[in-house]
C-alpha cells in the first residue's frame, strides 16, 4: 500500500471512528509521526549497558589519547589532532579523520552532540572503525545541507543521504542504531533519518568520532548495547 | 478541530512522496567526502532521501557497467521526472509493481546494452519487477572490481 493510502486510511479512521477506536488511532498516529525510542546522552536505561561514554571533562589541551573516558578503555586518534577544550572534544588539524575506542561489541546505539565550525563542515560519528581509512561514518554536511552515511573503504562511498539544513556554529544531536548489518541514523531526535544495510566491517568493535574541518567540537558521546 | 489538524499535518508532510528503485551510474572519485562515489541521480534530482541497496563494498564498485540500484524517496513529481530521463531506469516504484510488460522489459534490456543477457536474461519469463530488481542487484554485486 502506498504511504498516501496508509495515511488516507489513518485519516479516515480519525475522522469517523467511535471514541475508543479513535483514541487507539491517535496513539498509532503519534507512533507514525514520532521519534522512536531513544537513549539520551544522560545515561542508559535499566537493562541497557553503557559500552562507551565520554563527556570530555578534562584540562584544556589534553590529547584525546591521553584523556580518561567516563566509560571505556580510552581513545585512539587514528589521524588528526584531537584535544579536550572547554570540556568538549575538539578537532583542530587535518581533514577526514577519525578517533575511536574499543567497545567490546559490534553493535549498539551511538549518540553524540556535534558542533559545526563557523563555515559549517562535516562532523559526525563513526562505527566499526579499524583505522582512518576503514569504517562507517554518519555526518551532517554543511556544503550539501544533508545528512549522509559513508562507507570509508579504499576511499569514500556515499551510501545514504537525506536533506537537512546544516548551519555553522550549530550543535546537532546525532544518533545511529547499529543492529546487525542495518544502520539507522538520525539527527535532532528524528528530524531527518537515513538507513543502510551492509555487512562490510561487521566484526569490528571500535566506534567513535569523525571530523572533516578544524574547530569542529563533540560532546556527550555515548554508546549503549541497545539495538 | 484537533482531528482536522492532525489530518492536515499527515497529508501535508507525506501525501505525495513516493518510493522508487532506480538504476543509476555512480559519480565522483572517492578521494574526499566532498567527491565521494555517489549516485548520479541524486546529483541531478532532489531533494530525495536515498539508500544504496546494491551493497557492493566500496572497493568493488564496478566500472563496467558503472551502475548500481538505489532506493529513492522523493516527491511524486521528481520520481515522474526521473522515470522519463533516459540516463536512469526506474526498475519499480510504489505505484508500479507486479509483472512489467514485454515492452518495458525490452526498454530495460536496451538500457543495459551489452550486459542485458548476463544481468537479466533474454526473456521476461513472468518475473515481477521486484524479482528483476533482485536479479540486477545480485549480478551487479559480482562485477569486476574497480581498477
Amino acid at each position: 500500500m502506498t504511504r498516501f493510502l496508509k495515511y488516507a486510511v489513518l485519516a479516515a479512521a480519525l475522522l469517523w471512528s467511535p471514541a475508543q477506536a479513535q483514541e487507539e488511532v491517535q496513539v498509532a498516529a503519534v507512533i507514525v509521526a514520532g521519534s522512536g525510542g531513544s537513549i539520551g546522552a544522560g545515561g542508559a536505561h535499566a537493562g541497557i549497558t553503557t559500552l562507551l561514554q565520554d563527556n570530555f571533562t578534562d584540562t584544556n589541551g589534553t590529547g584525546l589519547d591521553a584523556h580518561t573516558m567516563d566509560t571505556g578503555p580510552g581513545w585512539t586518534e587514528h589521524q588528526g589532532t584531537w584535544t579536550t577544550e572547554s570540556n568538549q572534544a575538539s578537532y583542530s588539524a587535518g581533514s577526514a579523520d577519525m578517533a575511536s575506542a574499543a567497545a567490546g561489541a559490534t553493535q549498539g546505539t551511538i549518540t553524540a552532540d556535534v558542533t559545526t565550525d563557523a563555515s559549517g563542515g562535516a562532523p559526525g560519528i563513526a562505527w566499526r572503525v579499524t583505522d582512518n581509512d576503514n569504517g562507517w561514518i554518519f555526518i551532517v554536511n554543511d556544503a550539501a545541507d544533508e545528512i549522509r552515511i559513508f562507507e570509508v573503504n579504499a576511499g569514500f562511498t556515499q551510501r545514504a543521504s537525506a536533506a537537512f539544513t546544516v548551519a555553522g556554529n550549530t550543535t546537532f544531536a546525532l544518533r545511529c542504531v547499529i543492529s546487525g548489518d542495518t544502520f539507522t541514523c538520525d539527527v535532532d531526535n528524528d528530524t531527518a533519518s537515513i538507513n543502510h544495510t551492509s555487512s562490510v566491517f561487521n566484526t569490528i568493535e571500535r566506534h567513535g568520532l569523525f571530523a572533516n574541518d578544524a574547530t569542529e567540537t563533540y560532546d556527550n558521546f555515548l554508546m549503549t548495547d541497545a539495538t | 478541530m484537533k482531528r482536522l489538524a492532525l489530518f492536515l499535518v499527515l497529508f501535508s508532510t507525506s501525501a505525495f512522496a513516493e518510493t522508487a528503485f532506480v538504476l543509476t551510474a555512480w559519480v565522483g572519485d572517492g578521494l574526499t567526502i566532498e567527491t565521494a562515489y555517489s549516485p548520479a541521480v541524486t546529483a541531478d534530482y532532489g531533494p530525495c532521501t536515498y539508500s544504496d541497496v546494491t551493497g557492493q563494498p566500496g572497493p568493488n564498485l564496478s566500472p563496467d557497467p558503472n551502475l548500481f540500484v538505489v532506493r529513492l524517496d522523493c516527491d511524486l513529481a521528481i520520481i515522474d521526472q526521473i522515470d522519463v530521463d533516459a540516463a536512469y531506469f526506474v526498475v519499480r516504484r510504489e505505484t508500479r509493481v507486479g509483472v512489467p510488460s514485454e515492452e518495458e522489459f525490452e526498454r530495460l534490456r536496451v538500457y543495459l546494452g551489452a550486459n542485458a543477457d548476463a544481468a537479466i536474461g533474454p526473456n521476461l519469463n513472468g518475473r515481477t519487477r521486484t524479482v528483476i530488481e533482485d536479479d540486477l542487484r545480485e549480478w551487479l554485486k559480482v562485477r569486476p572490481k574497480m581498477p
